[in-house]
């Protein structure tokens, strides 16, 4: 019962502070499984996949619900993550623990330093005749039309991302998102809606596989889950509040910190 | 009751989408403020996907979330702790029968990883009824890659 207690705390602040700081809890939760209650990766990779499902289809929900969400992009995008998390899923069950950590530490790595990269100003949407939608943005109430751009090499990107997510647990939405937005053309907010959408399916995909090969612990998976989901509600609550320069390179010091320790543990395995 | 769903797309009343008209054939006049006439049609559509996934993703939460705490509940009153490893398939209909908590919890698993295919499966439909074959094609090849990872979870 006490660990149940505590692994629900995990999943709390995991939640919370992945939606304050914009990110799924994957790729927090990952690190402090391993690291910190001794889980083996392949099973903390599991137990990560299913709150990625969990809090993309609530999110989804919501987004789909405020039509902020690109269905039809996300369709097409989606036949290229769900192939890549295919890959990323089947791959991870085989590969090595010890090679696993250290392509986690990599993407932390990644992440930590993609974090800021977003424009605070973007450009003005467009329409490109492919694939045009519209929704209405909440601040303005006024309706902004776009259209897609290079969608073969967003396509290629996707599976990528997919597969990462596959490989990895975690939501991937850190590749999606600028994927889309700076890539494809596609506005913040819409790229931040669709890509939530999209990574209920691609993790689905991989969380077959992981529930089948036995890395699906109801004992881990629950628990977390369900704090994972409290903790997303408050978080998206208090974030838009706290927003300042300093809590952001903190967080980017802990995704280092937390690379750093998956390093060790590809080294000491 | 719409725009309390959907604050993003305006409503159009439910009298005027008669169901023997195709959304396609609509006639201009039908065009709320503030879109473009020959852009109606196509927010009609992605309407109606929207509310189509919105519910889909729903159901499957709240069934999910029911069936867990079930679970949850039945360990509590049994005092059987959670299980390391989720059970196979075959395992879980019958300890349902058996009432055995274990598997209530494995089926609330499942039904979470099958609510995002649950919101593929219902967008397919969507898509069929409106005769957009196109992306029928596009959804179906989703579903295929999710069997076959279906297939080589097994293996």
């Amino acid at each position: 019962m006490v660990t149940i207690l505590l692994i629900l705390a995990i999943g709390l602040v995991v939640g919370g502070v992945g939606a304050m700081m914009g990110i799924g809890g994957g790729i927090l939760l990952i690190p402090i499984l391993t690291a910190f209650l001794g889980v083996p990766i392949k099973t903390a990779i599991g137990t990560s996949i299913v709150c990625v499902i969990a809090t993309s289809c609530a999110a989804g929900a919501v987004y789909v619900g405020r039509g902020m969400t690109h269905n039809r992009l996300a369709m097409i995008l989606e036949v290229a993550t769900t192939a890549g998390a295919l890959a990323g899923g089947v791959t991870a069950v085989l590969i090595s623990p010890r090679l696993l950590a250290l392509l986690f530490a990599c993407i932390l790595i990644y992440v930590a330093f993609i974090m800021h990269r977003l424009p605070k100003e973007e450009r003005p949407p467009v329409r490109t005749g492919a694939l045009d939608t519209s929704y209405i943005d909440p601040r303005t109430g006024g309706r902004v039309t776009y259209g897609i751009r290079r969608l073969g090499m967003g396509m290629g990107a996707s599976f990528l991302a997919g597969n990462v997510s596959g490989l990895l647990g975690i939501g991937g939405g850190i590749i999606k998102v600028p994927i889309m937005n700076l890539m494809m053309g596609v506005p913040l907010r819409a790229s931040i809606a669709t890509s939530n959408f999209m990574i209920g399916i691609t993790a689905a995909t991989s969380g077959i596989i992981y529930y089948m090969s036995g890395f699906v612990s109801p004992k881990l998976a629950i628990p977390t889950a369900l704090g994972v989901l409290a903790g997303a509600q408050i978080g998206t609550r208090v974030g838009g509040r706290i927003r300042s320069q300093r809590l952001r390179q903190i967080f980017q010091l802990l995704l280092l910190a937390f690379a750093t320790m998956m390093l060790v543990q590809a080294w000491m395995k | 009751m719409n725009e309390e769903k959907n604050p993003g797309i305006p409503a159009i009343p439910e009298e005027d989408l008669p169901d023997s008209i195709h959304i396609r054939d609509f006639p201009a006049e039908l065009a709320t403020a503030g879109i473009e006439p020959e852009e109606e049609p196509e927010i009609l559509a992605r309407r109606d996907l929207n509310q189509v996934i919105h519910s889909m993703l729903t159901v499957g939460l709240v069934t999910t979330t029911v069936v867990l705490l079930l679970g949850f509940a039945l360990s509590i009153i049994y005092r059987q702790p959670l299980a390391e490893k989720a059970s196979g398939f075959s395992e879980i209909l019958p300890g349902l029968r058996r009432g055995d908590p274990e598997s209530f919890l494995d089926l609330g698993l499942l039904l979470l990883i099958a609510t995002p295919i649950l919101r593929v499966i219902g967008s397919l439909i969507e898509f069929i009824s409106k005769r957009n074959w196109r992306y029928t094609y596009i959804t179906s090849l989703v579903l295929l890659v999710l069997a076959l990872s279906m297939m080589l979870g097994k293996g």
